[in-house]
């Protein structure tokens, strides 16, 4: 169905049920997108063990948007884009990395007297 | 060169904007540190509505192919001395347009209760504060050893270096949010910047570029040009001086940047759209449900991470459908001058508004169920109000 494909952008929510926790990941990967997601459980363990199968650049556990902070980065999986922004993860978008490689030091060998 | 700026002229620098008949025209753009019209003529312009009625309430530059050009050849030239700056220069620049941005944050905030439709509270306290919290967050990293510009391997040393002119385009959903999220980081890491804001709210990215035109940033540095979006992205994209460019929008542009990006080995950065999804496990409490289905009403829906589909135990289906009706019924949908925190606005622009209805209308001939709400609701008044509404 078209309303749980694509992104509407309105205050607009489709409810989906499911049978069994697996199918649940699935319903949630099965989308080009991979920005946010989202856990609601009462316990932590189960919810985090949804969590890391969910494929995003953040997933809410409990508190949508409640708790990342502005070092938190911020960014998506898929074809919700490559960027990483917000904090030290923003800020190293920015720069490139030079390797400035200086002659070997020379290492005294350790002769035996004979 | 810290110096040199504080002592610059600012023959330039003045407020932006002329009021006539209800209707603020801004015919220029920000070039080479200079507030300058565009090729285009003084009176090719962008309207720019008011969310609330639907009406025009300014006008922003539309800006040419010459314009942009002309900005990333200041940016490219700019590069050659700001990337050499330190980091404590480059702090205090930042400092300083901050102080200048907090100086005009009301106004920043009164605009985006029109360009964006955001009601009062939000707009001040939520949408305007995001530019600073981005900037403070990056001025942190100024500090001494808050973060590794450098690492020594022993034999090697390794670098990190600004990467060149970044070309950031940003949205109009969260755009104080993106604009500084981009260009700071940006700053500090010793890139020069052309801003390209949405030309569905360029009036508080005209309030930034006169922050940072107060701020003294030397010329070239920020350059911020104006357009219809994928015209301008394109320049920005495909030009051989551009290093980077920095994209937050749909995915359907998102795939042409990179594509034309591709070009001159561009580094094409993208934050694009979602279909975000809350799984609810079967021990989940109501309130943790309530608390996930509210996600998707905040900033009426219009943010790429909106949490816009909830996956629900069967055994709890109609429950949770409960829960979201009730979520959604609470709403208060107001106007711009209204409103308590939380409540919502309308949609930004007409495109939004029919897009919107015409995903509702087409969820509904695909069979899904309207729980409530729908744009044939009586909540619906003026401007691009929408109800929310869970299927």
């Amino acid at each position: 169905m078209t309303i749980a494909q694509e992104e509407i952008f309105g205050p607009v929510l489709a409810i989906i049920p499911y049978q069994t926790e697996a199918e649940a990941i699935d319903i949630a990967n099965d989308t080009i997108y991979g920005l946010n997601n989202g856990v609601a459980s009462a316990d932590m363990d189960k919810a985090m063990a949804v969590a890391v199968q969910l494929r995003s650049g953040q997933v809410q556990i409990n508190t949508p948007g409640g708790g990342a902070g502005a070092m938190v980065p911020f960014g998506g999986y898929k074809q919700s884009g490559d960027g990483r922004e917000w904090g030290s993860h923003g800020l190293e978008e920015m720069l490139q990395v030079k390797a400035i490689n200086k002659p070997k030091k020379k290492r005294k060998k350790k002769r035996s007297k004979l | 060169m810290l110096r040199k700026a504080i002592t610059r002229n600012f023959s330039t620098m003045r407020k932006q904007g002329t009021t006539i008949n209800g209707i603020t025209e801004y015919n220029k753009q920000y070039i080479n540190g200079e507030w300058v019209t565009s090729t285009n003529g003084s009176s090719a312009f962008l309207d720019v509505y008011d969310s609330n009625t639907g009406k025009i309430f300014a006008r922003a530059p539309k800006g040419s192919t010459v314009d942009t050009t002309r900005a990333i050849e200041a940016a490219s030239t700019a590069f050659k001395t700001w990337s050499k700056t330190t980091i404590p220069e480059r702090k205090a620049y930042m400092e300083r347009i901050l102080s200048e941005y907090m100086k005009r944050q009301k106004e920043v905030g009164q605009k985006l209760q029109q360009e964006l439709g955001a009601p009062k509270i939000f707009a001040h306290r939520v949408q305007s504060n995001m530019f600073n919290m981005h900037w403070a967050t990056t001025l942190a990293l100024a500090e001494p050893g808050a973060f590794a510009w450098s690492e020594d391997l022993g034999d090697t040393l390794l670098v990190k270096e600004p990467i060149g002119v970044v070309g950031c385009i940003t949205p109009w959903n969260w755009p104080l949010n993106q604009i500084a999220c981009k260009i700071a980081p940006a700053l500090l890491a010793g890139c020069t910047v052309v801003l390209k804001p949405s030309e569905l709210t360029p009036i508080n990215a005209i309030l930034v570029a006169e922050s940072i035109d107060a701020a003294g940033l030397p010329k070239g540095v920020f350059n911020m040009v104006m357009g219809t979006g994928e015209e301008t992205a394109q320049i920005l994209a495909e030009h051989p001086k551009v290093d980077m460019v920095s994209f937050t929008g749909s995915t359907r542009v998102g795939r042409m940047l990179h594509a034309l990006g591709a070009q001159t080995i561009k580094r094409v950065r993208t934050e694009l759209g979602g279909k975000s999804a809350t799984v609810v496990l079967d021990d989940a409490t109501p309130d943790q449900i309530a608390q996930m289905a509210a996600h998707v009403i905040g900033n009426t829906g219009q943010s790429c991470n909106a949490l816009s589909r909830m996956i629900v135990p069967e055994s709890r289906y109609e429950e949770c459908i409960a829960i979201a009706k009730k979520v959604f019924e609470e709403v208060t949908i107001t106007n711009a001058n209204g409103g308590k925190m939380g409540d919502i606005g309308p949609l930004a622009s007409q495109l939004q508004f029919d897009k919107v209805t015409g995903y509702i209308r087409k969820g509904i001939e695909e069979g899904a169920r309207l729980v409530t709400g729908g744009p044939e609701s009586k909540r619906l008044t003026l401007g691009f109000f929408m109800c929310c509404c869970p299927f």
